[in-house]
């Protein structure tokens, strides 16, 4: 054996020793893409996270449920560095979001360009859909395709359009978003935060600023993406049919605090907590 | 008192002085409108030193006048660095470089106005601070505020006599050589101010058409 297969035998068992260690440190499901460790977020005197501890695997579909001023919001924000945490880790892919190491290996805030590398593997779909008002649908979908990942026009058009066939709006290619419904909007946002191919997308309340009559298409694209399983994605919602339906696992959080957390039967039929109890009684009351 | 001919006399050397009037303005504009461009964006950076610096020497430039600005590039600056500019360079600098600090103004309201989703959406996107402020920031910010930048332009060109201080010749030390030749002062002063007029004018009806262009432009 040549010294320099040799040397390759020895990384290759060290990692594989490594990725043992890994799996008793996370369990089978092995490193989670995602984890939150000891987060908060305070603005100003007013601390909204008040320690969270979180994991989410590759294409897990996680729901984030919870009353209003909960902190649903800034947790994902946080995850698409539009938030900078108080104190805490949060990593993705087990490399720290916001921290980085300098040449001496002294950990240090995170610059610019470490976020900018840590940013392609997050999107998000934004409430307010967030759209490029002055440029056609197209062009919003394609922007970051070849400003970003350097793709030529023509293949990032080919791939907004098979992406914008998926949320079933190919034939508003050339549009602008005043052109469209809320929810033809919300489709075109969808369309763009996937096309970049993320590993994890926050969803964050993409029905609430849409007319009743319009929520469904948008959920049907949703659960439509979400079988195809390869994102995982962060649902912040208040539908909680749609929770149960599409998420591996729901978050019931309160005040800055995870209050509950497991599979959808158990969150909606066996509540073990009273809060969520309250909760999920007085969002019957709304409904019946 | 008043000599029709005289009047028309002068009116044609005038005239001829007009050019360098007009070139001086829009020198001095296209300078401001870059100038403000940049400190409108350094004023947004996210090094504090960079915004402290911009936001500094922005407010010092506003905040002297320009007559003494002139006459610093003119007559000190040569003493300082072995630099001499021309009587115009001088003008156009001294007036591109006064007047970009109310244009990062009227950028600023434009950038202000765009909803903060613009910026985040874009952050989301991974896109590149440049990319973002060439495809999606300036984009929507400029073209709202062109009116407002087209009537600094007006207020540039009916600054110039402010030139004259420096030995520039436009219009206004143009009618005062006039008047010390033929010893008249009313022709000279009084045409020198109906071509600022006229000019201005016929420059806010090309700005207002622009502004009417943009409109429908957005509307449709
Ligand atoms: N930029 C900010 N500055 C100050 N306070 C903020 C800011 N962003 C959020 N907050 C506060 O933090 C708390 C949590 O907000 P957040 O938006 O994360 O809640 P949420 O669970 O998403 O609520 P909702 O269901 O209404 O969307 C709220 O009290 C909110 O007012
Ligand atoms: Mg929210």
């Amino acid at each position: 054996m040549t010294q320099l297969a040799q040397d390759n035998e020895g990384i290759l068992e060290s990692q594989a020793v490594w990725r043992q260690g890994e799996e008793c440190l996370y369990g089978e499901k092995g490193k989670p893409l995602v984890e939150y460790r000891g987060v908060t977020k305070s603005f100003g005197d007013l601390e909204v996270i008040k320690g969270i501890d979180l994991q989410m695997h590759a294409g897990e579909k996680l729901a984030f449920i919870g009353p209003s001023g909960s902190g649903k919001t800034t947790l994902g924000r946080m995850l698409m560095t539009l938030e900078r945490p108080t104190s805490g880790s949060l990593s993705i892919d087990g490399v720290p979001l916001w921290q980085m190491q300098d040449k001496k290996g002294r950990w240090k805030p995170a610059n610019e360009a470490h976020l900018r590398a840590m940013r392609e593997k997050v999107g998000m779909v934004f409430q307010h859909f967030n759209l490029f008002p002055h440029l056609t649908v197209e062009r919003n979908v394609t922007l970051a395709l070849t400003s970003v990942l350097g793709l030529t026009r023509e293949d990032a058009g080919a791939r907004a359009e098979s992406m914008l066939e998926k949320v079933g709006l190919l034939d508003k290619l050339s549009s602008y978003p005043s052109q469209l419904s809320g929810g033809q909007k919300q489709r075109v946002a969808i369309a763009r935060a996937l096309v970049m191919r993320p590993k994890v997308v926050v969803f964050d309340e993409v029905t609430s600023a849409l007319d009743p009559e319009l929520v469904g298409e948008v959920l049907a694209v949703i659960k439509e993406i979400a079988k195809e399983g390869e994102t995982a994605m962060m649902l912040i919602t208040h539908e909680m049919d749609f929770a149960r339906e599409v998420a591996d696992r729901v978050i019931f959080g309160a005040e800055g605090l995870i209050v509950e957390e497991g599979t959808p039967e158990d969150i909606f039929e066996r509540p073990q907590s009273e809060r969520l109890r309250t909760f999920l009684n007085r969002l019957q009351e709304v409904r019946d | 008192m008043w000599s029709w001919d005289y009047a028309m006399e002068v009116s044609l050397v005038l005239l001829r002085a007009l050019p360098a009037a007009l070139l001086a303005a829009f020198s001095g504009f296209i300078i401001a409108a870059t100038v403000g461009l940049a400190i409108a964006a350094l004023v947004r950076s996210r090094f504090t030193a960079v915004r402290r610096i911009a936001s500094g020497v922005a407010h010092f430039i506003r905040s002297t006048p320009l007559l003494v600005q002139l006459f610093f590039l003119y007559y000190s600056l040569p003493m300082l660095v072995p630099v001499s500019m021309t009587a115009f360079w001088t003008g156009a600098i001294g007036l591109g470089l006064h007047y970009s600090t109310y244009m990062s103004e009227v950028y600023r309201s434009g950038i202000d106005a765009l909803p903060k989703g613009q910026w985040e959406a874009s952050t989301a996107l991974n896109l590149s601070k440049r990319r973002t402020w060439l495809s999606v920031i300036l984009p929507q910010a400029i073209p709202p505020v062109l009116p407002i930048m087209g009537n600094y332009l007006i207020v540039i060109f009916k600054e110039t006599p402010t030139l004259s201080a420096i030995t520039y010749i436009e219009l206004l030390l143009r009618a005062k050589n006039e008047a010390s030749i033929s010893y008249r002062v009313f022709e000279p002063y009084t045409i020198a101010g109906i071509i600022f007029i006229v000019v201005s004018l016929i420059m806010s009806f090309l700005v207002g058409r622009l502004e009417k262009g943009w409109r429908r432009r957005t509307s449709a």
